[in-house]
């Protein structure tokens, strides 16, 4: 072999680094003898392209199918230590993401409604199937930790759909019932944040969304009734937030795969 | 897979036609990756040019799927570099190939009454 076809040969065993080493073990010399024949092909004539087309079209070959190479390898490793949601978890994700969008209908499509009782009660059961499915997530993580604030959330909420759906149950408890209710969904929002099992963002938006929502709340309009709503622009901007939070929770739940690790638990 | 678990043609999955193309060239024969590149070029008359990661990542999907596999024998030990290696088709492999050529047979049967009289 002359200087020139190894000074090449060195180049291009430079070029096949940028495949994964397992490939390259298993083709690295086949490619290297299949890159001297193309060479040679170009270099006597018997390519239409010369040799530093050749170079240039081994570039490009090198570049495009270690990328692709690489995709799949991770696809492949990625879904061996995965599997999809159960039929369990896609349902109460579904049901969350169903809790976020009639919220956001109540406050942004639909404003000047508010959130009727049979949103409230599609709102409430979408919360509590979120409040299950993240349990089921998490438990193996952090078991008390989750189950305390899921515990929570679902008492402050089947606390708050009563007062609402009960006649007759005075304005100021109904309104310290949503105040619970808030604050049931900050802690649970912040710790499944912490706990991190399931998306962060989905839960650090419904803790600071409830939040939000609840310093903007006009008790004074509660109290008098003068105003049709007790939610100002702030209180409203934290309802909004929240409600993104439950839907991105919600599409966790529903579509994410889950790691080996987590998998019995859902 | 062994010959007798081999499923009906229309129960194979179709394949890419980079993939296609290498069972096609290495046909009824053994060949090496070189030996690939040049019968893709030539049965393609040029319109498809492998470089060495296209054949060679192609010919590690084909053996992971079964469709091809590594053979021993050299057909010209006097001729070629030994160190090469040489690669078959499985019963697999010719199945696959069968069945897609099934599919592009009623693909161009369709085609065929109206295509050519558009052309020309």
């Amino acid at each position: 072999m002359t200087a020139r076809p190894r000074a090449a040969e060195r180049v291009y065993r430079g070029i096949l680094r940028l495949y994964p080493a397992e490939f390259r073990r298993r083709f690295g010399e086949d490619m290297v003898q299949l890159f001297h024949d193309r060479l040679r092909d170009a270099r006597s004539g018997r390519a239409p392209a010369g040799a530093a087309l050749a170079w240039i079209a081994l570039l490009v070959d090198a570049i495009v199918m270690a990328s692709l190479e690489h995709v799949r390898r991770y696809r492949t490793v990625a879904h061996s230590l995965s599997s999809a949601p159960s039929i369990a978890s896609r349902v109460l994700g579904v049901a969350g993401i169903v809790a976020g969008l009639a919220i956001l209908v109540a406050y942004v499509i639909d404003l000047p409604s508010g959130l009727f009782r049979d949103r409230l009660i599609v709102f409430s059961i979408g919360v509590i199937a979120i409040a299950i499915g993240v349990h089921r997530r998490q438990a193996s993580r952090a078991p008390w930790a989750s189950l305390v604030v899921s515990v929570i959330l679902g008492a402050v909420v089947v606390f708050f759909l009563v007062t609402v759906l009960v006649l007759g149950v005075p304005a100021v408890t109904v309104f310290w019932s949503g105040v619970a209710l808030w604050l049931g969904s900050a802690a649970f929002g912040a710790v499944t944040a912490l706990i991190g099992v399931v998306s962060r963002i989905g839960g650090w938006a419904v803790a600071i969304g409830s939040l939000v929502a609840l310093t903007g709340i006009d008790r004074l309009g509660l109290v008098s009734e003068a105003s049709p709503t007790i939610f100002n622009t702030l209180s409203q901007v934290g309802i909004v937030t929240m409600a993104i939070g439950w839907i991105l929770l919600g599409l966790d739940l529903a579509m994410r795969r889950v790691t080996a690790p987590q998998a019995g638990g859902s | 897979m062994k010959s007798g678990q081999i499923p009906a043609p229309d129960d194979l999955p179709s394949i890419s036609r980079t993939a296609f193309h290498v069972l096609v060239a290495i046909g009824p024969e053994e060949r090496h990756g070189y030996g690939i590149m040049r019968e893709v070029e030539r049965i393609t008359h040029g319109a498809t040019r492998l470089g060495p990661g296209g054949v060679y990542t192609t010919i590690r999907r084909l053996l992971d799927d079964g469709l091809i596999e590594e053979s021993d024998a050299r057909p010209d030990e006097q001729l070629d570099d030994q160190r090469r290696r040489y690669y078959r088709l499985t019963g697999l492999g010719r199945s696959v190939v069968a069945a897609e050529i099934t599919r592009l047979d009623r693909l161009v049967g369709a085609a065929r009454p109206w295509a050519h009289e558009s052309i020309g």
